[in-house]
């Protein structure tokens, strides 16, 4: 019950509770560079550093992850209509000023070298591109005496802004997770009550079979919370950076509905596996076939299939309020419909089965 | 056969078949007297448990009737729950819990009062002889004590029915004595108990009246003495004969003898006979053999002699 939520976190903490993100995806953007237009101040040898910027993101060093569509399109507009045509992954816009603030020009002392990253709608894309964006910056910022790291400003067309770590992109999908590890639950409680024939003698008693199964199935809701509560707790203790105001009784409440999934589909489950050992194999692989598709761990919207799993909306909305806090039904809303009705599916699908092997009055 | 007085149990031709081709319960036919100890006996798979998990309602016949007190197995299961006890084969306790809360448990699913199922609980513990470990988690109990604890779950409740489910299987001799006294404690406060084994001792001593099964069908019914009687009274003696001669050899001879019933071989080299006053006559048998023999044993008929004639092997094969 602890140990799932314990021991994810704790990895994807170590492996990305910083910034230090080597992506595996490749990005085609277009680069604006303001820094250009700039002709003021010219004994700081403006505009060199934001060429530098350019250079590197064209070298060998990435090519295997960015691919410049465009470079020195001065118009926002037209590297919009890229962006929104999917031509393009990404707009990165080398701000004026760079090169100045890079060097701490005296005018300029107050001011951070700045690069915004647009992207259309994903998040995730927006995350990986600010950690390869920030190395880049910095990598040349470490070879001027002196100058300041970078700061990276993201956001979306959406108006989304975007400040977190990868370790924080993850955590909803694990949060989600621990509660597929109770499908598992469910259907070796179950197995084990047949295996050792403890079911056969409690429905020989009075007590309704619908009490004894709906007994088991609340006993493996209570376990769901409990995880829940240690995945959230846990993942704040190792400071994620969820919103300050962000709406904790939403996602537990998506966090149910996604549950009523693993309990309908851990009842399919334990209606037909001959034993816990069975049951235990094949829940696990059910569960992880429906983590990697369901994108708990990875960028939405590239694994085929992934639409008709609940993972990927649960998760969907958990990240979308747990990071940018957006909680509107137009937002959400399908995510909810699809998970009631799933949920509502297997649940059923998963009382008739049980019921068809103990006839249940 | 069937004595007519209120039947407590009543089947009429009660079937069940998983899938097409295995027929667990083939048209069982069972009337049982109120207070009867009945024993359903058979070999492993016979569909002797098949036969009580429809009876205790955890099963729907595929087709037939069965009622139990009165009530309709698949109308009325939850009043038939009401009155009975079941012991299951398996160990089917909480490893987790003492042997009192095991107790309890059943007797709260049973909605006994707290009062009645305390001193209810303290009696049959000092029964089984459980009372100085009741209080200690049931995981660390030996086999035997467990089986105990098994049987006290059933009968917490002082159901009128009690179905046992080979509840003495793998117990020592102590600890199955035990057992067998304390159902025949029940027997005599005229309970009705319904037992299945294939431990023929056991079904000899513990029933009134018996059946047995084999592939879903009743092949003989009836008391212990009138099913052994079936196969004539006498001794059966069983010996066997030097490596040199066969059994062909020596049975025309033993055939001779007119007090002999019946003569047969188990192996080549392995003969039993059935005889009037055998044990008493044993010296003119072995005056007609003409070869040393070893392993010489004399006994009663048994219900394993009874499944024997009947099947052609022996109820552990």
């Amino acid at each position: 019950m602890i140990a799932y939520p314990v021991l994810l976190i704790s990895m994807a903490f170590f492996a990305y509770g910083n910034s230090n993100y080597n992506t595996i995806d490749i990005f085609t953007i277009t680069v604006i560079n303001n820094d250009l237009l700039d002709e003021e101040n010219p004994e700081f040898a403006r505009n060199e550093t934001s060429i530098f910027f350019c250079d590197a993101i064209s070298s060998k060093e990435y090519q295997n992850t960015l691919i410049i569509e465009g470079i020195n399109i001065h118009v926002l507009e037209t590297a919009i209509d890229l962006l929104n045509s999917l031509r393009i992954d990404a707009i990165v816009v080398i701000n004026e000023y760079f090169s100045e603030a890079l060097y701490k020009s005296p005018t300029h002392e107050d001011k951070l070298p700045i690069v915004d990253i647009i992207t259309k709608d994903n998040i995730l894309i927006l995350a990986e591109l600010s950690l390869i964006v920030v190395e880049i910056v910095n990598s040349i910022s470490f070879n001027i005496t002196g100058a300041p790291e970078a700061e990276i400003q993201s956001a979306t067309l959406g108006g989304l802004y975007f400040d977190y770590t990868l370790f924080d992109l993850l955590i909803p999908g694990i949060i989600i997770g621990s509660l597929s590890i109770c499908m598992s639950l469910l259907a070796i409680a179950i197995a084990k009550e047949k295996e050792s024939r403890r079911m056969h003698r409690l429905m020989t008693t009075p007590v309704k079979r619908r009490t004894i199964i709906t007994s088991i199935v609340i006993t493996q809701i209570i376990t769901a919370i409990i995880q829940f509560f240690i995945a959230v707790l846990l993942s704040q203790l190792l400071g994620t950076h969820a919103l300050a105001n962000v709406n904790w009784n939403v996602i537990f409440f998506i966090a149910m509905l996604y549950n009523l999934s693993s309990m309908g589909m851990g009842l399919i489950l334990a209606s037909f596996v001959k034993s816990a050992r069975n049951a235990a194999l094949i829940s696990f692989i059910i569960t992880f076939t429906m983590m990697m598709i369901g994108e708990n761990y990875t960028i939405p919207g590239e694994m085929a299939g992934s639409a008709f799993i609940p993972n990927t909306y649960a998760v969907d909305a958990v990240r979308n309020i747990m990071l940018f806090g957006r909680i509107g039904w137009d937002i959400i809303g399908f995510d909810i419909i699809f998970l009631s009705l799933f949920g509502m599916t297997t649940l059923i699908i998963g009382l008739v089965s049980f019921n068809r092997k103990y006839a249940m009055t | 056969m069937w004595k007519k007085i209120k039947y407590i149990i009543e089947t009429h031709q009660l079937r069940k078949y998983f899938g097409k081709n295995l027929k667990a319960v083939d048209g069982i036919n069972l009337r049982i007297p109120k207070g009867t100890l009945f024993t359903l006996l058979g070999p492993n798979g016979a569909g002797k448990s098949t036969t009580i998990s429809m009876l205790t309602t955890i099963l729907p016949p595929t087709s037939g009737t069965a009622y139990i007190s009165g009530f309709d197995i698949r109308k009325h299961a939850k009043k038939i729950r009401q009155i009975i006890g079941v012991c299951p084969q398996e160990l089917s306790i909480y490893g987790n819990l003492t042997a009192r809360e095991n107790i309890y448990l059943i007797a709260k699913m049973h909605k006994m009062k707290k009062i009645d199922y305390k001193e209810r609980t303290d009696e049959l513990l000092g029964k089984m002889g459980l009372t100085d470990r009741a209080d200690d988690k049931v995981s660390k109990y030996s086999f035997g004590m467990r089986r105990r604890v098994n049987v006290l779950m059933a009968v917490v409740h002082d159901p009128e029915i009690i179905f046992f489910d080979e509840p003495s299987t793998s117990l020592d001799p102590q600890s199955r004595r035990v057992v067998w006294d304390f159902i025949k404690e029940f027997q005599d406060k005229n309970k009705t108990i319904i037992l299945t084994t294939h431990n023929m001792e056991e079904a000899d001593i513990l029933s009134n009246y018996l059946v047995i099964i084999d592939h879903g069908r009743i092949i003989a019914n009836g008391t212990a003495d009138e099913l052994k009687g079936t196969l004539g009274r006498g001794d059966i003696i069983t010996f066997k004969i030097n490596s040199y001669m066969h059994s062909g050899d020596v049975i025309p001879r033993i055939q001779g003898l007119d007090f002999i019933d019946s003569v047969y071989t188990l192996d080549d080299k392995t003969i039993e006979l059935r005889a009037k006053d055998g044990l008493r006559r044993i010296s003119e048998i072995m005056e007609t053999i003409p070869t040393r023999i070893y392993d010489l044993s004399v006994r009663r008929n048994s219900l394993e002699d009874v499944f024997l004639s009947q099947t052609g092997r022996r109820l552990r094969d």
